[in-house]
């Protein structure tokens, strides 16, 4: 099967296009590293079943990121794909050169010029024809957004399909590059003079490949062409913008400027910059994911619906459909996989992940997020991070799984270690984060001191990270996708895909959850192990009653705080507690899919520092908090 | 040289070197655009440097700026 690899620079449109080419939705946004991973979907063109990939953005084939090497391993995994190159058309000559990189590695390629409707109104002139001339490959226009060019892309790839681009002319390339590549003797991904190229510029994953296939002459020549050239990944990177320009002379003609708006302005004001990015918080996350969500939907789902018709019309039933116990305890009991797994789910976490959902969306739609990176990047800079952050951990507060997935968007292992671990200690999740609103917001000192600690722990725990490990932080540089208002389609959409991603993941963790503690308590298994907890909660002035909040707590975060917002309900937790409760719950470990991602994506050792560090630094929070408010040890 | 960490906010410059051996800040920059001969503005330099170049918007590090030298144009 033939693969079709969406590939461009990130914010230029290509997980529209993948949704108009497959039907599939994969998460959307106004800025960069939205797609970590590559989405496949199959579609059916001209006849011929073929993958569509959307792939994460790519500058160069010089990649830094590891999103971007991501896709250079898609593109040297399939030499034989259509290359659908999708640019932003306003900014073309800075986007060009890497349709010159995919040219030069034999790719059949088309050119897509996507938002060709912004740069009209622009008074961008573009000459297609001869620029495909130029090119020798087919150039078109487009908007996805509005769905328009969709029908002429699929009938130029149906056309590649059968009939290969003939060989693009390019220029010869650099001497060094040449000298280089003639020394290459073995086969690989991609032609000799690219990965030549990548070679004498250092590249790691290129220098490991070519030093393990050629013979060691080759490879001492090969190193001395290297050590002498200038500055390679700066000077090619020069000469293929410089063959840009050349090919865009007579043919791209810039229109009016855009200068940035009032909002544009206040967003990025150091002063009232804060104000609202306060008040967006405020509103999406206290007024929207807090109240909205964990108040008047889960009270609506949980309490009206599940507690006051579902649950009692399935008691009632059980009590003379099933006569043994045991398999009433497990469908309806305290842990029962309806009572628990399935009202958790959807009366209780549903709501409130759905909110938050939107409310993100929103605000990644609207293109608001760099700005906020900028605002924070001052901050973040003290935890070793740097304002590139700030959107896994702003995304942390809706999924910590799905945000350790999108750490990939950090440059450093550093960076991405301090994220990971911030969000598994002190990112709450909207579950979470929800229902602690919902249980803290009847005293609004105790909410004050959650968020003061949880808060504190956040920028004491960087601060000490940042000191301890080695290296320092990557400077700061973001593209600022203009201000725009969110568009209700794509919100919609984008909502509604993270949701169906979420619910399909979780759901049958749910189930799972409950069986696991159905079979615990019933075989005993669970009152021991929260007889031995509970000397450990005891320290931190808790009941031994929190202690399956917790157990619920580790397999899932939100779990364990529908447990406290259980133990709330029926007046279990009162006072001080609740904040001391809150709060351990809080830093806590993180849930099991998240600890399933982070042994995927940072390995185990990584992995084992910070789970045993959040367990110790929630334990010491918690009994200090205890010996700070006062309360007796239970 | 000037750097252009040190151009005012609404001035124009054209890069003329970029003052560093580093091959992750040399690639990053380069992929945004910000290369020898790129003509751009400082449209503000609060909470960062604001650029603009093209249509395109960025927001840098000083740290990084302060590496990249420029000519002022009037």
């Amino acid at each position: 099967m033939v693969t079709v690899a969406l590939v461009g620079n990130p914010n230029v449109g290509k997980s529209v296009l993948f949704y108009h080419l497959t039907g599939n939705y994969v998460t959307v946004a106004n800025y960069p590293g939205t797609t970590v991973e590559v989405a496949r979907g199959r579609t059916n063109i001209g006849g011929f079943t073929v993958e569509v990939c959307d792939t994460p953005g790519l500058y160069s084939l010089s990649v830094i990121t590891g999103e971007e090497a991501v896709t250079r391993r898609l593109l040297m995994a399939n030499p034989k794909a259509v290359v659908v190159h999708v640019v932003d058309a306003k900014n073309l000559p800075r986007m060009l050169p890497l349709t010159l990189e995919l040219l030069a590695c034999g790719f059949c390629t088309v050119l897509v010029l996507n938002m060709a409707d912004e740069a009209a109104r622009l008074g961008v002139v573009i000459k297609r024809a001869e620029l495909s001339r130029r090119l020798g490959i087919a150039v078109l226009e487009a908007a996805f957004a509005e769905g328009r060019g969709v029908t002429a892309l699929k009938k130029e790839i149906a056309h590649l399909l059968v009939q290969k681009n003939p060989p693009p002319r390019l220029p010869a390339p650099p001497p060094g590059i040449s000298r280089a590549a003639g020394l290459l003797g073995g086969e690989y991904p991609l032609p000799a003079t690219v990965t030549a190229r990548l070679y004498l510029e250092g590249d790691s994953e290129m220098t490991e490949l070519v030093e393990k296939t050629e013979d060691s002459s080759a490879v001492a020549f090969l190193r001395q062409l290297r050590e002498q050239a200038d500055r390679p990944l700066y000077s090619f990177a020069l000469q293929r913008r410089e063959m840009a320009e050349k090919l865009l002379e007579g043919v791209f003609f810039p229109g009016r400027h855009a200068l940035p708006g009032k909002l544009d302005r206040v967003t990025l004001d150091p002063v009232f910059g804060w104000a609202v990015a306060g008040f967006v918080l405020y509103a999406g996350l206290y007024l929207g994911v807090g109240r909205l969500g964990g108040g008047i939907l889960v009270g609506l789902l949980d309490e009206a619906l599940f507690g006051g018709v579902l649950i009692p019309l399935i008691e009632r039933w059980m009590a003379g459909a099933i006569p043994w116990p045991a398999l009433r305890q497990l469908l309806a009991g305290e842990y029962g996989v309806l009572t628990l797994g399935l009202r958790y789910a959807f009366a209780v976490i549903m709501p409130i992940v759905g909110t938050f959902f939107l409310m993100f969306s929103i605000l990644e739609d609207s293109g608001y997020l760099p700005r906020m990176a900028c605002l924070a990047d001052n901050t973040m800079s003290r935890l070793g991070l740097n304002g590139r952050s700030v959107i896994p951990l702003t995304l942390g507060l809706g999924c910590g799984t799905m945000a350790v997935l999108v750490t990939r968007t950090l440059e450093s292992r550093r960076e991405r270690f301090i994220a990971t671990f911030l969000l598994a200690l002190a990112v709450p999740c909207s579950a979470q984060l929800g229902l602690t609103l919902a249980v803290l917001s009847a005293e609004p000192l105790f909410l004050s001191a959650w968020v003061a600690v949880v808060g504190a722990s956040f920028l004491f725990a960087g601060r000490l990270l940042n000191l301890l490990l080695p290296g320092g932080r990557q400077p700061f540089f973001m593209e600022l996708p203009p201000l725009r208002l969110p568009r209700f389609n794509a919100i919609f959409q984008k909502t509604y895909a993270r949701l169906g991603w979420y619910l399909k993941e979780v759901t049958p963790v749910f189930v799972f959850v409950s069986l696991v503690l159905w079979m615990l308590n019933i075989s005993g298994v669970l009152g021991a192990l929260i007889l031995s907890l509970a000397p450990v909660l005891a320290r931190m002035g808790l009941p031994r009653e929190m202690a399956p909040v917790f157990i619920l707590g580790f397999f899932r975060r939100d779990y364990g705080a529908a447990g406290l917002y259980d133990l709330y309900q029926s007046g279990v937790l009162a006072g001080a507690q609740l904040l001391v409760a809150a709060v351990v719950l809080t830093l806590f470990l993180p849930c099991l899919a998240q600890l399933v991602i982070m042994l995927k994506e940072r390995g185990i050792a990584a992995t084992t520092v910070t789970v045993a560090a959040t367990a110790a630094l929630a334990f010491a929070a918690g009994v200090l908090l205890r010996l700070a408010l006062g309360l007796p040890q239970f | 040289m000037p750097k252009l960490s040190d151009l005012p906010a609404g001035r124009k410059g054209k890069i003329v070197e970029l003052a560093t051996q580093d091959r992750r800040i040399l690639c990053k920059l380069a992929n945004l655009g910000i290369i020898h001969g790129t003509l751009l503005r400082v449209v503000s330099r609060r909470p960062l440097l604001i650029l603009q170049f093209g249509y395109t918007r960025v927001a840098i590090d000083p740290v990084l700026a302060a590496q990249i030298q420029v000519e002022i144009i009037d």
